[in-house]
């Protein structure tokens, strides 16, 4: 009797029909538990944390060497002339020697990176499953109605199937935005790889360069300084003597921000590309990271 | 100017101030101090030319992280192509289940 009925609506057969789609849904189920290297959100979150911290002691040690640059073009403005609006401007020859667009274009490129992990993270960290869920649960529904309607051509459903084809929909559902999310991961990581290392190597070129400004600024500022020393026995000896002292060290302090800057920023690259690698596999080093807060933790400390 | 000439004035620079250590005179002091002031701010101008050259360079670089950010932007975008996908499979489901319906035993 209960062969008549499996088999009453034109030869199919229900119940195995059934039993297909609930092996079918709990092998795309395992097949995601199995697949599922979720991103590392933690490190994702350490690289724009990093580049943020890197934007921020940058910004502070550009404008302690624009101070700089208005010291020097204070002190070495034409002595046998009279003041004009033009005195103190850094400008010789008609040519400029403001440092201070350079240093503002840099910013921006470095504001850029920041930017670029700003989305990276979000994207690592977007709740996608909750996103897709409605649709996926409204396909679980249906499915379990499904269910229900084909047991009724032979036998009650149990809960044990009903439960197994809803969660099984609610898989491929997460799956699916899961790959999705790997995937565009993966793809604009590897596009930007090429571009950060790029980014890298022109800000260490640019910070040796800005140092070698900052060294040639302090030198004529150290010269005029010994043109200028008040007589040791005299009482503004000692006042000025503290402030050229603070200048040499305020010099001396933004190079070695800009050395620890560009060794964070060599870390990035690499801290980079291996998180992209832990799209694929565990890591069996967290070597590059580790030396990355170092370095992020370095620069924290600069000007203290 | 290039970078190399800022180089070489660097060292002009530099022997200058060998001269200006054994130099007495406070005016031929004060001269060759002023012309060390200008030595070195034409260097600095060359130092910043170099530095505007970069820039091509580093908006090459900047390009490349902005579509980057511009790909990222869109990914919520092409999600909802699941969401959609996962709409159909579910019309097909209660497609089925009508079927299922009219052969069933009331």
């Amino acid at each position: 009797m209960r062969q008549k009925a499996e088999t009453s609506s034109g030869g199919i057969n229900f119940d195995r029909l059934q039993k297909i789609l609930a092996i079918y849904l709990l092998i795309c189920f395992t097949l995601f538990l199995i697949t599922c290297h979720k991103p590392p959100i933690a490190k994702y979150q350490l690289l724009s944390e990093s580049s943020q911290r890197i934007l921020s002691v940058t910004e502070e040690t550009y404008l302690r060497i624009a101070k700089l640059q208005h010291q020097f073009t204070v002190t070495t403005a034409d002595r046998d002339k009279p003041i004009t609006r033009d005195t103190f401007k850094p400008i010789i020859d008609g040519q400029s020697f403001d440092l201070l667009p350079e240093l503002r274009f840099r910013e921006t490129a470095i504001e850029v990176l920041v930017n670029y992990f700003r989305v990276l993270q979000a994207l690592a960290e977007r709740d996608f499953v909750s996103e897709v869920n409605p649709a996926a649960e409204k396909l679980a529904g249906s499915l379990k109605s499904l269910t229900e309607s084909s047991a009724r051509l032979n036998r009650p459903v149990t809960k044990q199937g009903t439960g197994l084809l809803a969660s099984g929909a609610n898989a491929i559902g997460r799956s699916l935005v899961h790959k999705k999310r790997i995937k565009a991961l993966k793809s604009v990581m590897d596009s930007s790889q090429v571009d950060l290392v790029q980014l890298a190597e022109l800000i260490n070129s640019t910070n040796e360069k800005i140092k070698r400004f900052v060294d040639l600024m302090l030198d004529r500022i150290i010269a005029h300084a010994n043109v200028a020393r008040p007589d040791y026995d005299s009482p503004q000896r000692f006042a000025f003597d503290l402030r050229i002292a603070d200048t040499i060290n305020e010099g001396e302090n933004i190079n070695r921000t800009l050395d620890k800057l560009s060794q964070a920023i060599n870390e990035i690259p690499p801290a980079h590309a291996a998180v992209r690698k832990m799209l694929d596999k565990k890591p069996e080093t967290w070597a590059t990271l580790q030396q990355l807060t170092k370095d992020i933790n370095q620069i924290s400390k600069s000007y203290r | 100017m290039s970078y190399e000439l800022a180089e070489k004035m660097e060292g002009l620079k530099s022997r200058l101030d060998l001269i200006i250590t054994g130099q007495a005179d406070k005016n031929k002091k004060d001269t060759l101090i002023a012309l060390q002031d200008r030595l070195t701010k034409l260097t600095l101008v060359a130092i910043v030319q170099e530095l505007q050259t970069e820039r091509a360079e580093y908006q090459a670089a900047i390009k490349g992280l902005n579509e980057a950010i511009e790909y990222i932007d869109k990914v919520p975008g092409k999600l909802s192509h699941f969401t959609k996908g996962i709409r159909m499979v579910t019309q097909a489901v209660q497609l089925t289940e009508k079927v299922v319906k009219s052969v069933a035993p009331v």
